[in-house]
């Protein structure tokens, strides 16, 4: 056989892909019939809830779970490891001891009995304050880079060099900035919160997950349970969101384990709200205060920086290569700095970092706009480069050219533009545009899939992966339909364990990538087979054959054919089963490519007697390569959109000082956006030829980048002057524009 | 939640005997949207919760020749469908219309939000604004309180043992009446008030002079507070922005705000002023018999 | 433990009698105790809107109703929304406008659109947004929710005219 190339077919003759197929797990999801993780409800099943640390940061001197053994409905309760006397606790909310119970309202009854001794620690969690977290010892150097177009002499020292250097760049810099650029810790808020119902079935451990991960997360149980990874199945059908924060089985999910196997029950063991706001993951915050330089025509050509970053208690911090981000000037020094604190440990959150670098960069070349009285498209466009010698680190300069001069007409760039500070005021309120750049790699992750034809027709396909709500199910079948020349509703589309082929964790926005990938070969492969059958019978060279229509056809003889059952009746009693696998490597594979551009603009109204802001509109354009679904991907974009205006206007983690506590650790008082805050919304797709041919990339992430730095930018625009920390709560407008006073 | 004991009780009578029951702990329960996350939290942990829902005379809703009589249980959805009160104590409406969202006006009770005695409370600035006095019964029978006196401290009021919060009462709107309630929160819905401004003006037939005024501030203090010297500086007034200003100068010396999550104080004290320039020039226009173009949140 | 009581309610148009707890909520019934899970669990304190159901036909968030409160009521879930596989013009409407992702606030915002075309049957786009405000979503960007529920206003509307029309 004849090694296979793999394809796409061409914009024209695809019938499937790009097309725009309604997701198959709505009809699941829109009758209630769908089962999440916290859905499972097994016979006999135990709920089991957790007692969070009241402390920041505490030893544990003595637990005492007597009273909550004598609650009644209460069968038993488990002390961590982690929480046993002597044993440092180092973030609110910290889970100490679960009980589980015949009823929920049992086991938190038996919550509410246990008695635990603190001794309480030194909190610090005031990561706004560097002077602070200096003095408190929290604070570490965390990396940074120079870059230089000039060398210094070989005399030289490095460090005096750049100094001098670096004025001299700022000296010969026709305009210069400095600024003070924030955004502050998030939390992921899935609103299904992490967990697991778990049952043991002998010496086999089953549990239906809320997770990214099926076919790694069965190696987290093993690892952690002591017993093999091949006596366990993880099962997740549905995920109530994850954002990043889901990819491992967590301590709590080995716990339930624990207690399923102690009891000889099944157990389901969600963690509350308050658990899920404090544990589930959050989004490290970061601050930069920068010097920036430009020459005449307003292109930056030196950057020198200095950040601190806190992920909380444990985690990476915003690491210098965001900074700048997407723009790349010549010259730069970036230092960076991580505050600990004691606050839970980050989690990736979606497009790790980008959305903080974009935040506090892109504002930065905003404001040098401003300075020099243009328009920020201008002094973007300007700072853009050229294809042959970019200006950027991120997708091509056309790319990004030509997405600007969409989003521009989309939002009315240039009837609704006016410099800085400058607009009319209607009232109280004045309003403003900006934008802002991304990028993102989205190259497909590992995957292996298996295809299996049966003699009656049948297709169905089995791989580990996991549909978080991005359409894994539906693109997959949309790629065999394709395939095969079926109906989307003829494949039958298997996932959601870890006993399937392995396939990556839904992170980075990999998933479509690697899932296409492997289905796409997978089914090439076998539709050869099939077809060399068929060559047989017609009497036409396999390669001649092609599937369309459901039928095997001669290409450009609709008379040699036969129907697709008939060909697979040729399998005898045996069905077809080929296995493929997808490794990303350096080599560019023909159906999957890595590294997208947008563009997105905001226009905001600002109220300036209350600092209130309301979203007008927001443009969102979008590569992505080749688009699967279309349907699917404006809704990933619109989600992410939605995303970042509520992390631009509202979300925030608020800490107490003093106590370390996390104040808003409820619905009630951690701001997402609601219907009437978003404004309207705008999304296209850039797909021009150029950018398809490169094949599938990933979506999930890059949408979710920008609207940080389009909206802060947009606010400067209205004002004149800049709010520094996203998010752009009222009172921090209102401090702006007191602190601009004589300006406004 | 911790357990407790549930009653739902058809009359009156039979709810107070409940209610001062020696040695035990009840809380009545009207809409719940406060008082069940209240024992969820473990806040509260009454031994037994008191279903008034049941009781006719905590579900009435009329308009008479009196005023507007309001059952201490009456979910606020079916406040806000009340032609009667649309038109004549829209302050009420407004209130009514962004306690939480739709879902929670379907159970929430403007006798609950008052029992809460919250002082961000979205119907009690309104409550006071419109002069509302509280009917309370209780084992020595009935008594009435002025709204304004009804709250003491943050979720505390007069409300003794035994005694059940009936209706409230407000008196019959003179013409030329406008009545406004805003508050200012960071999202278009469903925060809980950094600060709220009731207001309620009469003017004389002209619509060029105000006859009288009561403004309530919520959020800014721990109760609602009516601003009596900014209400009264306003009677017997033409209507100016200056006379406005006047108000809101005078509303903003009567607060004192607490610095928190939502805002400081400075900011509270600023948006004071803000609010109660924008609700009486709402009320105004209402009174005028002027379409308000007032939408929640904007 | 208090004593636990006998309630019989209306639940998607059967008579159902199941035994609570006074401590219990309607969610924790309809989840834990009758199978119900399309309601979901979001916030637990009546700010996400996901548990919404409807309540002798006004929508409200069951975790802040107790199960004891149900006694003579009539509740409609989400699982009572559909007719066997078909759906009525409302989860056509999000399904077929991509008005949902993960899913997880699907039933509740379903459940929300129910009530406010039972009230107002052609709302405007600001009424839409205003009646909704109540449930949130973290990751289908809302604008396709708006845009479903007009659809789903219109295909009522025209459903009810031609209906009109053949009488």
């Amino acid at each position: 056989m004849a090694d296979i190339q793999y394809s796409w077919p061409d914009r024209d003759s695809s019938k499937v892909i790009g097309g725009r197929q309604i997701r198959l797990d709505g009809m699941a999801k829109s009758t209630g019939a769908a089962k999440y993780a916290y859905d499972i409800n097994l016979k006999n099943m135990l709920v089991a809830r957790a007692l969070g640390s009241p402390h920041a940061h505490c030893t544990i001197k003595s637990i005492d779970s007597a009273q909550a053994e004598k609650v009644p409905g209460v069968v038993h309760v488990h002390v961590l490891d982690h929480a046993k006397p002597g044993r440092e606790i180092r973030w609110q909310g910290e889970l100490l001891v679960i009980v589980a119970a015949e009823t929920e309202a049992a086991a938190m009854e038996g919550v509410s009995k246990l008695r635990v001794e603190y001794e309480p620690l030194e909190v610090f969690v005031d990561e706004f304050n560097l002077e602070a977290a200096k003095k408190a010892g929290r604070t570490s150097k965390d990396g940074g880079k120079v870059q230089l177009e000039k060398e210094p002499g070989d005399d030289e020292d490095e460090a005096t060099f750049a100094d001098k250097e670096l004025e001299r760049l700022f000296k010969q810099s026709a305009h210069v900035v400095e600024g003070f650029y924030g955004i502050d810790a998030i939390t992921h808020c899935c609103l299904e919160p992490h967990g697991a119902t778990v049952y043991w079935d002998n010496d086999q451990l089953i549990a239906y997950l809320s997770t990214q991960n099926v076919s790694g997360t069965d190696e987290g149980f093993a690892n952690d349970l002591k017993i093999p990874a091949d006596k366990i199945e993880v099962r997740c059908q549905y995920v109530g969101g994850g954002f990043g924060s889901k990819f491992a089985p967590d301590y709590w999910g080995t716990a339930a384990a624990r207690i399923a196997k102690a009891t000889g029950r099944p157990v389901k063991l969600m963690l509350s709200r308050d658990q899920e706001f404090k544990l589930g993951g959050n989004r490290p915050s970061a601050y930069l205060k920068v010097r920036l330089g430009a020459d005449k025509d307003g292109v930056v050509t030196v950057w020198d920086s200095d950040h601190w970053s806190s992920p909380g208690a444990d985690g990476p911090g915003v690491p210098q290569g965001v900074i700048p981000y997407v723009f790349a000037p010549k010259n730069y020094r970036r230092a960076v700095t991580k505050v600990t604190t004691n606050n839970g440990p980050a989690r990736a959150w979606r497009a790790p970092n980008h959305p903080q670098g974009c935040a506090i960069t892109q504002t930065a070349y905003d404001d040098m706009a401003a300075r020099m009285g243009i328009s920020s498209y201008d002094l973007f466009l300007k700072n853009l480069g050229t294809d042959d010698s970019p200006g950027v680190a991120g997708a091509k300069p056309s790319v990004y050219a030509a997405e600007m001069e969409i989003a521009a007409r989309l939002i009315d760039w240039k009837a609704k533009w006016h410099p800085h500070g400058k607009g009319a005021r209607r009232g109280d309120i004045v309003d403003g545009l900006g934008m802002s750049l991304h990028t993102w790699g989205g190259g497909g992750h590992e995957s292996t899939c298996t295809v299996k034809i049966h003699p009656d027709g049948g297709v169905e396909s089995f791989c580990g992966t996991q549909d978080i709500g991005s359409g894994t199910r539906t693109v997959c079948a949309m790629v065999l339909a394709e395939t095969f020349g079926l109906g989307v509703d003829a494949i039958r589309i298997n996932y959601g364990s870890s006993r399937f082929p392995v396939s990556g964790p839904s992170g980075g926005s990999t998933t479509v990538g690697g899932v296409s990938e492997s289905h796409r070969r997978a089914g090439q492969e076998a539709l050869a087979k099939i077809c060399e059958m068929v060559a047989e019978k017609l009497g036409v060279p396999a390669a001649e054959l092609i599937a369309d229509d459901g039928r095997i056809k001669a290409r450009g003889d609709a008379k040699k054919s036969v129907a697709w059952k008939e060909a697979c009746a040729m399998l005898g009693m045996k069905p077809l089963e080929v296995t493929a696998t997808f490794r990303p490597s350096r080599n560019k594979s023909p159906l999957s490519d890595t590294k997208v551009g947008g563009v997105q603009m905001a226009h905001v109204e600002v109220d300036t007697r209350t600092g209130l802001i309301r979203m007008r509109k927001f443009v969102a354009v979008q590569d992505m390569g080749l688009i699967i679904n279309r349907r699917l991907a404006e809704s990933q974009i619109y989600g992410a959109v939605i995303m970042g205006i509520a992390y631009s206007l509202f979300e925030q983690r608020i800490s107490d000082p003093a106590s370390g506590a996390f104040l808003n650790a409820d619905m009630s008082k951690y701001n997402l956006c609601r219907l009437g805050d978003i404004g309207e919304i705008v999304v296209e797709m850039y797909e021009p030829e150029s950018e398809r041919s490169r094949g599938v990339i990933g979506l999930g992430e890059p949408p979710v980048i920008g609207p940080g730095a389009a909206i802060s930018n947009a606010v400067c625009n209205a004002l004149g002057f800049r709010v520094p920390v996203l998010p752009l709560t009222p009172q921090r407008v209102l401090e702006a524009i007191k602190n601009n006073a004589g300006r406004a | 939640m911790h357990a407790f004991d549930y009653q739902a009780p058809t009359t009156l009578r039979e709810a107070l005997e409940l209610l001062s029951k020696p040695q035990q702990s009840a809380r009545p329960l009207a809409g719940g949207t406060d008082l069940i996350d209240q024992m969820r939290v473990g806040r509260l942990t009454p031994e037994v919760v008191i279903d008034i829902k049941k009781i006719a005379e905590l579900n009435a809703l009329r308009v008479d020749s009196g005023g507007l009589h309001l059952g201490a249980a009456v979910p606020c959805y079916r406040i806000c469908s009340e032609r009667a009160i649309i038109d004549d104590y829209s302050a009420l409406v407004d209130s009514c219309r962004i306690i939480g969202g739709v879902q929670i006006q379907s159970r929430a009770s403007l006798g609950g939000n008052l029992c809460n005695s919250g002082p961000a409370g979205d119907s009690i600035p309104s409550l006071i604004a419109l002069q509302a006095t509280c009917l309370i019964a209780g084992p020595q029978g009935t008594r009435e309180v002025p709204v304004e006196s009804f709250c003491t401290g943050p979720g505390k009021n007069v409300l003794r043992t035994g005694e059940l919060l009936i209706e409230l009462r407000m008196p019959r709107r003179a013409p030329h009446s406008g009545s406004h309630y805003r508050r200012m929160i960071p999202r278009n819905e469903m925060d809980i008030a950094v600060v709220g401004v009731g207001a309620s003006v009469q003017l004389d037939a002209t619509g060029k002079t105000i006859v009288a005024a009561r403004l309530a501030l919520g959020a800014v203090a721990p109760t609602p507070l009516y601003a009596e010297s900014a209400s009264q500086l306003l009677a017997g007034q033409p209507v100016s922005d200056a006379l406005i200003a006047k108000a809101a100068q005078a509303a903003r010396e009567i607060v004192k705000p607490i610095s928190d999550m939502r805002g400081t104080a400075e900011y509270r004290v600023h948006v004071t002023g803000v609010l109660v320039q924008r609700a009486l020039q709402a009320a105004i226009v209402r009174a005028r018999g002027e379409a308000c173009d007032y939408r929640p949140g904007h | 433990m208090s004593r636990k009581r006998v309630v019989s309610a209306t639940i998607n148009g059967d008579l159902v009698e199941f035994l609570c707890e006074p401590r219990q909520t309607l969610l924790e019934v309809l989840r834990n105790v009758l199978e119900l899970t399309g309601a979901k669990e979001g916030c637990s304190n009546g700010n996400c809107g996901a548990c919404t159901v409807l309540m002798n036909g006004r929508p409200v968030v069951s975790c802040l109703v107790l199960a004891m409160e149900a006694e003579g009521a009539e509740i409609r879930t989400i699982e009572g929304v559909a007719c066997g596989s078909h759906l009525d013009e409302v989860q056509q409407a999000f399904l077929q406008g991509a008005a949902l992702q993960c899913g997880i606030c699907t039933p509740g915002f379903i459940m929300q659109t129910e009530a406010l075309l039972a009230e107002n049957p052609q709302p405007s786009e600001d009424e839409i947004r205003f009646y909704l405000a109540g449930n949130l979503c973290r990751c289908t960007g809302y604008d396709k929710i708006v845009r479903a529920v007009q659809s789903a206003a219109a295909q009522r509307q025209q459903a009810s005219h031609s209906t009109q029309a053949t009488r």
